[in-house]
């Protein structure tokens, strides 16, 4: 299972209570890993998805080894072991 | 029978300094009309009312203070413009918030042009229609709290605004913005410098009245939309708004570090450890030293600015107020990760008057120079001035403001230390047209690296403000119709894709200028509210006003002003070989980041095309007479052959 950094940022850290921390997840798509936070932090999903898309009003970043900084383009994304997130 | 004015107020205020004379001027209508107020009739004014290879710091020199129609209304959030000819011969020109610009309104005027220069240090005192020019001397060498405090009790009023100096502007310290309400800055292309060369050392306005409106209903309805987009997450159309209502600029601090876009060490890297950026965070700021939030005039943004307190530790007893998104770039590109020092540095710039950009670059730049070897103890008035001594860094801002030792070569901005010094640190300087840059990822937003190297008063990121696009699933076909706009959002929202560029940065150019002639605050309304479509913006002026304007108009104006301020620069022999960029961001790839410099084949590239998407000759960047008749400048085309301009 891929080991994901996720970072928090601004509003969300109230929402997590917390600056950083590292998952592991089954789905390492964008869509499984907000699934997955939102059993801890009841309320993510419906801040970061809404009508099955990425929220106009949020962003996650991926940073990889060895390649630029992206932000994600949607739910299917998928992620690698090592990859760390920012979600704003 | 006269007509009445709606929004604006009909009134020039011009202040001779040499003589001591006051004339009120009509508002011309057709200015109102071809450059709407602010920015773009005070580009109006300089233009026609300065001659070309003038001094800046002559009396022949303007200082022009313009608001707009939308000022003294929730509308403008109390935005206004400052220009001037800068001292680096560039126009200057910027943009400034708080409280003056709707005092200024209520005063009854819509803009000062300050003329001459003062035999002694002197102040203006405007309360409603009595304007007095004041003996200063007493307040000269005053730092920008104290001249608050001291003209206040003169006055005797504790509620009216100012606009002043520190003393490095009094010293004609390179790049000095003029200081408002303490902490909101203005030009940094230098308005304070020659503001000092004028030997003025403050504005104080007081008015009693108010700013009529065309449709009231209308206002009020729009007012109550424009507090809805603001105040409701889902119809927010920017994913930046809501962490800018939290955290305000400071949320860029850790972000910016994490996706390698913090100018770290004099830009050599794009980010800092993740526990230093953890450190000089926006979420830290708020967690540690918040006390309470601060706006402009009628702002609904409660995060953007925010008082702050140090109460602990060496920096213990900093107060200030943060209304930039300075942290980030103040620390990382001195390699200095404490926040207390970040503040106290802040607040150290606006004391004394300084542009907080030109003093971490200069520092950064002689940091470079010394751990590489070209300077030593010896230039540096025996400071050991490595990337992360915090002492030397605060000791230097003083040095800097008062042109003491190594201070006073600084004093003169990187450009010009770098000649002074030699020895090779020409090549860490980092300027473009002879300003420091901001923050700006170059390498990694190639339409910021267009804007920095194309714009007519240097580095300035609210000239041209958002470099990314809205989520282009957002944007409508029949507004990008509306408003002219050829070029594929999708393509232009891809960082480092040279293609799209030039025509993006032309509707962001024209964009901001309308925005910010209007006025209203780059910030709130590109990300708040207007995503890619400046129809709101329109019918908001047109209630106001009174004055039937159609987008396309609308956009028409902001390609007028920004032609016309490009035309300023062409007057002073600005041409295509000075819009660029630091070398460093040509040639040196971003190491912990993964991404290669932006290459001066692309920059020629997007370059190419701004030039052609404007009607600007390529080779040279000059207008062309076709394009300044097609904007009603033929004036300006006629004096670009008087003068032997080559296109």
């Amino acid at each position: 299972m891929p080991i994901l950094h996720l970072k928090y940022c601004s509003h969300i850290t109230v929402i997590t209570g917390k600056l950083e921390e590292t998952i592991k997840t089954k789905d390492a798509t964008a869509n499984g890993v907000i699934l997955k936070l939102d059993e801890k932090y009841p309320g993510l999903k419906k801040l970061f998805i809404s009508n099955g898309i990425l929220n106009l009003n949020t962003m996650i970043f991926l940073m990889r080894t060895g390649e630029p900084t992206v932000a994600v383009p949607d739910l299917n994304t998928k992620f690698k072991d090592g990859d760390v997130l920012i979600l704003i | 029978m006269v007509q009445k004015w709606y929004g604006w107020k009909g009134t020039i205020l011009r202040i001779k300094l040499s003589n001591n004379k006051v004339v009120k001027q009509d508002l011309p209508r057709n200015w109102a009309r071809d450059y709407i107020g602010c920015r773009g009739i005070n580009s109006k004014i300089l233009y026609d009312e300065t001659k070309p290879r003038m001094d800046p710091f002559s009396p022949e020199n303007k200082l022009i203070f313009g608001t707009g129609p939308l000022d003294g209304t929730p509308f403008g959030m109390g935005r206004m413009s400052i220009s001037t000819k800068s001292p680096r011969y560039t126009l200057a020109e910027g943009g400034i918030g708080g409280f003056f610009g709707p005092e200024l309104k209520f005063a009854g005027y819509d803009h000062i042009v300050i003329e001459g220069k003062a035999k002694k240090p002197t102040y203006i005192w405007i309360d409603d229609g009595n304007i007095e020019i004041r003996d200063a001397t007493h307040i000269w060498g005053k730092t920008t709290s104290e001249t608050d405090e001291i003209i206040k009790e003169e006055v005797g009023d504790q509620d009216i605004q100012m606009m002043y100096i520190g003393p490095a502007a009094e010293k004609l310290v390179h790049a000095c913005p003029v200081i408002s309400g303490l902490h909101h800055a203005g030009c940094r292309a230098g308005c304070g410098t020659v503001m000092g060369s004028k030997k003025l050392k403050a504005i104080a306005v007081r008015g009693s009245g108010g700013v009529k409106v065309a449709q009231p209903n209308e206002v009020e309805n729009r007012y109550k939309e424009l507090y809805e987009l603001l105040t409701t997450p889902k119809k927010m159309k920017d994913p930046w708004w809501p962490s800018f209502i939290f955290l305000g600029p400071a949320l860029v601090n850790r972000v910016f570090n994490d996706v390698g876009t913090a100018p770290a060490l004099n830009f050599q890297r794009m980010s800092l450890s993740w526990k230093d950026a953890d450190d000089i965070s926006g979420e830290r700021y708020l967690e540690k030293y918040v006390v309470r939030p601060q706006s402009c005039f009628c702002c609904t943004c409660p995060g953007c600015g925010a008082w702050f307190e140090v109460n602990n530790g060496p920096c213990a007893g900093t107060k200030g107020a943060f209304l930039t998104a300075l942290a980030g770039t103040l620390g990382p590109l001195v390699g200095v990760t404490s926040l207390p020092t970040v503040l106290t540095a802040l607040v150290l710039c606006n004391q004394l008057g300084l542009d907080a950009m030109h003093v971490a670059y200069s520092v950064a730049w002689a940091m470079e120079c010394f751990e590489k070897g070209i300077i030593s103890k010896k230039d540096t008035d025996g400071l050991e001035f490595r990337f992360g001594n915090a002492k030397a860094y605060l000791e230097m801002i003083e040095k800097i403001a008062y042109r003491d030792g190594f201070g006073d070569i600084l004093a003169n901005g990187v450009e010009k230390a770098s000649e002074i010094i030699g020895r090779g640190s020409e090549r860490y300087k980092l300027t473009v047209k002879g300003q420091e840059i901001e923050g700006m990822p170059e390498r990694h937003l190639y339409v910021a690296a267009l804007g920095v190297a194309t714009d007519a008063v240097g580095p300035d990121h609210t000239r041209w403000y958002p470099p990314y696009l809205p989520n282009p699933a957002i944007v409508s076909e029949e507004s990008l119709r509306q408003q002219g706009i050829n070029f594929d959002p999708k393509k232009a929202s891809i960082g480092r894709l040279p293609q799209g560029k030039g025509r993006f940065l032309k509707f962001l150019t024209d964009r901001a200028a309308v925005i910010e002639s209007i006025p209203g605050c780059i910030f709130v309304y590109t990300r708040g509210i207007l995503g890619l479509n400046i129809g709101f913006l329109r019918d908001i002026l047109v209630a106001v006003t009174g004055v039937d304007i159609t987008i396309e108009e609308l956009m028409n104006v902001g390609e007028r002003i920004v032609t016309l301020e490009r035309a300023f620069n062409v007057r002073e022999g600005f041409r295509r070989e000075h819009d660029t960029i630091p070398r460093r961001m040509l040639e040196e790839p971003v190491p912990d980041k993964y991404y290669g410099p932006l290459t001066q084949e692309e920059l020629n590239l997007m370059l190419d095309e701004y030039y052609a998407s404007r009607g600007w000759d390529r080779k040279t960047g000059v207008p062309t007479r076709k394009k300044l008749e097609e904007l009603r400048l033929k004036k300006v085309a006629d004096e670009f052959d008087k003068i032997g301009v080559k296109y």
